[in-house]
């Protein structure tokens, strides 16, 4: 166990340096640069460029660049962002934690509600539920997030007048302790709702495959010849193993959460990380972006392990490879 | 699987509960919506929330030009002179100003009253420190453009003279737009570059109507009333500039009550909104034209034939009326026609298909088998206010008369690149922004200038553009940019479609916003703006 746990770190390592190199590469290799940025839209001074080149060592080699961005992240430093001259870190810092708040519940409600409704749906596979939500399911599945997004806050924020429409807070109130707490919980109800509702499907079409598949397995039958009840056998033998692939895309959400749901951060105006990230390569903001993808980079290597031991401990056929 | 359920029963409990929780606070929500909202109770000024689209790069207003930070920076700072919302120049610090009779230097006399949010009076010698640091210092965006100052001398305590090694007219209006809102010297010169000050990166000090107060990235940034602004205290108590980056979620936020004033109201919605009496929606026009660039450089487009059956292609009329429902004004002067520089006697060729046919017929151009007398053409373009429509209506009519015609559409830095850095294109469309002053033209026209990016190069035009920047008699220099329109509709290295011109949205409660000022405030100023 100890020496599979070692062998997955130190993939996950390379991965990182791997995704940080290709990252670099295809950055560079992407047309227009952050100066245009920095000059703005009505001029295209030569010297103005040439300045700014020199001033953000934008003038060197590509691979001094590279050199110099991987050191400085070895040693812990993201660098400073070439639009908002502030470091990478300290950028990330206020942003992450709308994101993994807003991403963290809706995974986990729709984990929770996909995978209950995926188990009801297998158990009465044909019937007239089963049907009602596979149609939910694929309806949903079909729905652009930015789309539903903006429909219920539509029909919820500006129809009915229940939510707000934007942001995080309500900025003309300035609430502070509880009030603030509930302020933040009342902004976040729609974007949840619409992270929960998209995620759902893909819950849902996993726990009722694996449900299936599980009872058509032979030890099962061999279970229901034994004449154990139709509940022990769920709950002990079906449940258990069934489980697994759904824990596998749980921490596959995980990972691609900081950023992947960056059109509901636009639509509803949430502060996080996709919203930082989308910006960044619209500007071309090299250092923000290495910084950006290096930290997902690691976040994913890291869940992709904890995912990976926690199927070992579940699963010992996986260990013993 | 009880026990499932009861744990999916919580959770929708608790997902009730907090909707349950906002329609409590909801209703004061609502009435701080009405827009005097928590302020009435205090100074009766109340809080207007105004949009950005995302994040200011910095605080310090001088170093780049930065769309996102521009509306603060208007608010917080002042500049010498300034625009109105008809891109008039008007006073800002400076009472008034002149030229001498040979236009080589420019004075200006500043309000004695301004002082700086920390209590310190504003001076000349501000304005020496603050332009001579920016010509000095390559990476200002402004920097070039004031490399025509000499010298800035500190007359008196409110007199500053500015002594050119060029006459240029238009120095004035180039003093009201960007990079060049005048600096605190006493925050400032502490031997530190512009970037690193604590006034550009965590708090701003400048000598404008309102106080920067608080700053959130990613959402918001608080202003408050300067009580001291020496041309009056503003109205309202506070601005709050909230970074709602989808022009949809800004127009529901402003229905809503959460939004005072929207950049932009997308076409698609603006008959809906016409329709709510609690918004108040105005036209705000630029000079701005979307153009059709031609690289003369490339083969393709270098025949003035090829260039003028292509401008009797577009079809100005049903362009505006498909892509804008008719919100943007046509445009067939080669500068915009509400400029007092316009020509609207030389203009663009109308839309005719037959006879654009007939210029290549006797240009010598024959059709090959496919039907095209020339082939290969494309535009290049961004997608940004509905330019892959107006290069895809332009391309259809050309096709028709046997041009062939491809439309390429790329994210803007990719467009920038192709077309600014790598002039790598044959066609390109664009819009952009060509005052305050009509000697912005020469950035077009004049040989090598860096915006002249279809590598356009007339001696005559040339010549014209100097003597109209030197020349202090308005109708003299109306003369020369009339000449140089006439030349630029027969050469053709752009060709005008439309005007820029977009409904701005705002609560029907709030009035005196920018807009309503023209010739009396600053068209991002929200000095005068109050709520019923």
């Amino acid at each position: 166990m100890t020496k599979y746990v070692i062998r997955r770190i130190f993939s996950g390592l390379l991965t990182a340096l791997i995704v940080f190199t290709l990252n670099f590469i295809i950055i560079k290799a992407a047309p227009g640069d952050p100066i245009k940025t920095l000059m703005g839209k009505d001029t295209n001074d030569p010297v103005l460029r040439a300045a700014l080149e020199e001033k953000w060592g934008l003038n060197e080699p590509e691979y001094v660049q590279y050199f110099n961005y991987l050191t400085n992240a070895l040693r812990g430093d993201l660098g400073t962002s070439i639009i908002y001259n502030q470091s990478v870190a300290s950028m990330i810092g206020s942003r992450w934690g709308p994101t993994v708040l807003l991403g963290l519940v809706a995974a986990i409600l729709a984990l929770l509600i996909g995978t209950f409704l995926g188990i009801f749906a297998a158990q009465h596979e044909g019937g007239i539920m089963d049907g009602l939500f596979s149609m939910v399911s694929y309806a949903l599945d079909a729905m652009p997030p930015f789309w539903l997004g903006l429909m219920l806050m539509i029909v919820f924020a500006s129809r009915l007048g229940w939510l707000p429409t934007n942001g995080m807070t309500d900025v003309r109130a300035g609430y502070t302790g509880f009030a603030y707490v509930l302020d933040v919980a009342r902004h976040m109800v729609l974007p949840c709702l619409t992270l929960t509702l998209v995620s759902i499907p893909g819950y849902f079409r996993i726990a009722k495959s694996s449900v299936l598949q599980v009872s058509n397995e032979d030890f099962i039958t061999t279970l229901r010849a034994t004449g154990m009840s139709e509940r022990k056998i769920f709950d002990k033998y079906i449940f258990r193993n069934a489980i697994l692939p759904t824990i596998t895309l749980f921490g596959i959400t995980m990972a691609f959460l900081i950023t992947g749901i960056t059109l509901i951060e636009i639509v509803f105006s949430w502060p996080g990380m996709g919203r930082l990230t989308m910006t960044a390569i619209n500007q071309r903001d090299y250092p923000a972006l290495m910084g950006i993808y290096l930290v997902v980079a690691i976040c994913v290597s890291v869940v992709m392990i904890i995912v990976d031991i926690v199927y070992a401990l579940f699963d010992p056929r996986i260990r013993y490879d | 699987m009880k026990k499932h359920f009861a744990v999916l029963l919580s959770l929708v409990m608790l997902f009730l509960l907090a909707v349950g929780c906002s329609s409590n606070t909801g209703s004061t929500t609502n009435n701080g919506g009405d827009a005097t909202g928590d302020g009435s109770e205090t100074t009766g000024g109340g809080t207007a929330i105004l949009q950005a689209y995302g994040d200011p790069m910095n605080f310090c207003p001088d170093i780049s030009s930065d769309d996102n930070f521009y509306l603060a920076a208007q608010n917080i700072y002042s500049r010498l002179t300034k625009l109105d919302a008809n891109c008039n120049v008007i006073p800002d610090l400076a009472d008034s100003w002149e030229y001498s009779d040979d236009g080589m230097t420019l004075t200006f006399h500043l309000n004695e009253d301004a002082t700086w949010h920390d209590g310190e009076p504003v001076t000349a010698e501000d304005v020496k420190y603050t332009f001579e640091y920016i010509r000095d210092h390559d990476t200002c965006v402004l920097s070039s453009n004031l490399a025509i100052v000499d010298e800035i001398e500190v007359a008196d305590d409110h007199t500053a003279v500015f002594h050119l090694n060029k006459a240029d007219m238009s120095l004035v209006a180039t003093l009201s737009w960007y990079g060049c809102f005048v600096l605190p010297e006493h925050i400032y010169n502490n031997g530190q570059d512009w970037s690193e000050n604590e006034a550009t990166t965590t708090h701003p000090i400048g000598s404008g109507p309102f106080k920067f107060s608080e700053y959130n990235q990613g959402q918001n940034m608080i202003l408050e009333a300067n009580p001291d602004y020496f041309r009056g205290a503003p109205k309202l108590e506070r601005l709050i500039i909230s970074i709602i980056p989808d022009d949809t979620t800004a127009m529901q936020s402003l229905t809503n009550g959460e939004l005072d004033w929207a950049i932009n109201t997308p076409v698609n919605m603006v008959e809906q909104l016409s329709a709510n009496e609690d918004v108040r929606l105005d036209v705000n026009q630029l000079p701005s034209p979307t153009r059709l660039v031609f690289n003369l450089e490339n083969e393709l487009v270098s025949d003035l034939a090829v260039r003028q059956a292509i401008a009797m292609c577009i079809d100005r009329e049903d362009i505006s009326e498909k892509v804008t429902n008719g919100i943007r004004p046509v445009e067939y002067s080669a500068y915009p026609s509400v400029s007092w520089a316009a020509n609207t006697e030389d203009t663009y060729p109308a839309l005719d298909l037959e006879a654009a046919e007939q210029v290549l017929i006797d240009a010598g151009y024959t059709k090959d088998a496919d039907g095209y007398y020339v082939r290969g053409l494309s535009i290049l373009t961004f997608d940004s206010d509905g330019n892959p429509d107006v290069a895809r209506l332009i391309a259809a009519n050309c096709e028709s008369i046997g041009i062939e015609m491809d439309i390429e559409v790329l994210e803007y830095n990719a467009w920038s690149q192709r077309v600014e850095l790598d002039r790598d294109y044959v066609i390109e469309l664009q819009g952009g922004f060509v005052g305050p002053d009509p000697a912005a033209m020469q950035n077009l026209l004049r040989t090598d200038a860096y915006s002249n990016v279809s590598g356009y190069s007339n001696t005559r035009v040339d010549e014209l553009l100097d003597l109209a920047a030197a020349e202090s008699d308005q109708d003299i220099r109306k003369e020369h940019y009339h000449e140089i329109q006439q030349i630029v509709v027969q050469d053709l290295p752009y060709i005008n479609i439309m005007e820029y011109a977009v409904y701005e949205a705002s609560s029907a409660s709030l009035h005196d916003i920018p807009m309503d000022g023209a010739d009396q405030w600053g068209w991002a100023e929200w000095t005068y703006a109050y709520f019923e």
